[in-house]
């Protein structure tokens, strides 16, 4: 084969796998899956991801923009549907994640328990995509990392009565399905596709950027963690997978910092702004993100990097319980 | 004035039911010895912050050990107003 005859055979070896999935589906269409359950899909995808990106994230956890008070309990029952847990639990794990990110502490670090070779580097990352999820011991006093959020009545209601909002999370899908089919089996392949193969897919993108994010990607900041930005994360992260611009300004409303770095959750709030129904958004100038950039060169970043005190400031005795770490 | 009944009625409530009847409670039960999570005992602390109006300070809430340190912080709380 000369050069020609070769990319040839790679652009055909790389596209008819993928044309061969598309046939597969049409062939399955109207069976196995019909447009109804992909309508269920999609809109039970985008209520969930906004719930965990822009309500769970950055309304609560960082108080990134303040809002009205249906659309906080709005955001806050769109992000219990996930399927990721009640509100005060998820904002408690996440701030102490920001207080010693990728330091001892950290709830889900990649280099949690680090081992050397292969081997090490896979179970930190399953560590920090899902097996932190099962560690018994772990918990984060909401006391302690939260007490504005417990403050609010409605997180508090949200929270106790969670497993019944992630149960809507499979039942609306399912009223979709019927309301688009007719048919009882149709409420039922919409429930499953809404509810259990869209719980599958946006958690794993939320874990995907707990494990991925502290591993693969550029770092435009030297941040003292090992937070990536993953563009091709981007899209279904609904923005939350430019993550060392993340941890680089924890409160920013928007985590893409260029024009390019499409962040739908920073759009959803920039409307909702537009619309009169958010404000106090915060924003993160280009001089100060320099500024910072800059700043951090000379300190050198990475997980071995000095920041915040060695023992989450909320554990210690003394400490007055705040909110301050996230700026 | 915070009492002891009206904390051991409302962790009760938020156990549902869950702790045996006969379990003693008084000042000198531990938080964690009734099996409460982290979430019960601040839903715990934060109902009694809205049914007497008062804040506490979540630091100092979260580090008390037993029922009567929580209420000995309520009650000093209350008592400043």
């Amino acid at each position: 084969m000369d050069g020609r005859e070769h990319y040839t055979f790679i652009l055909i070896s790389a596209l008819l796998p993928l044309f061969g999935v598309v046939a597969a589906i049409v062939l399955l269409w109207n069976k196995l899956v019909g447009p109804a359950d992909m309508v269920a899909f999609g809109i039970m995808y985008v209520i969930a991801g906004l719930g965990v990106s822009t309500g769970y994230h950055r309304l609560l956890a960082h108080r990134a923009f303040q809002t009205t008070r249906p659309l906080r309990i709005f955001f806050a029952a769109a992000g219990a549907m996930a399927g990721q847990g009640p509100p005060i639990t998820w904002v408690a794990h996440h701030r102490r994640h920001h207080r010693v990110a990728d330091k001892p502490g950290d709830p889900h670090s990649p280099y949690h328990d680090e081992e050397p070779g292969l081997k090490g580097a896979l179970k930190g990352l399953w560590h920090a995509h899902m097996g932190w999820l099962f560690e018994r011991g772990l918990s984060s006093d909401p006391m302690r990392y939260c007490p504005d959020i417990l403050r609010d009545k409605d997180m508090r209601f949200i929270s106790k009565h969670f497993t019944w909002f992630v149960l809507a999370g499979v039942a609306l899908p399912g009223l979709i399905g019927f309301t688009l089919t007719g048919t009882l089996f149709g409420a039922m392949t919409g429930a499953l596709w809404g509810g259990l193969v869209r719980f599958f897919f946006a958690n794993h993108v939320t874990y995907a950027v707990n494990s991925i994010g502290h591993y693969f990607g550029r770092r435009r900041f030297a941040t003292p963690d090992e937070s990536r930005n993953v563009g091709w994360l981007a899209l279904f992260s609904f923005g939350e997978a430019w993550h060392n611009n993340h941890h680089a300004f924890p409160r920013s409303a928007s985590h893409g910092m260029r024009w390019y770095e499409l962040d739908i959750s920073a759009l959803v709030i920039r409307g909702l702004e537009r619309l009169k129904l958010a404000d106090h958004v915060i924003r993160i100038d280009r001089e100060r993100q320099e500024a910072k950039a800059l700043a951090w060169e000379k300190l050198g970043g990475g997980r071995h990097a000095r920041s915040t005190p060695a023992k989450p400031l909320a554990e210690r005795r003394t400490a007055a319980v705040g909110i301050v770490d996230v700026e | 004035m915070i009492t002891i009944d009206e904390l051991a009625s409302l962790i009760r409530q938020e156990m549902r039911g869950k702790l045996p009847k006969d379990t003693q409670i008084d000042e000198n039960t531990r938080l964690d010895s009734l099996g409460l999570s982290s979430l019960q005992v601040s839903e715990v602390v934060f109902t009694l912050e809205d049914e007497h109006g008062v804040e506490f300070d979540p630091a100092r809430a979260a580090n008390a050990q037993t029922l009567g340190d929580l209420l000995a912080l309520g009650n000093s709380v209350l008592e400043t107003r």
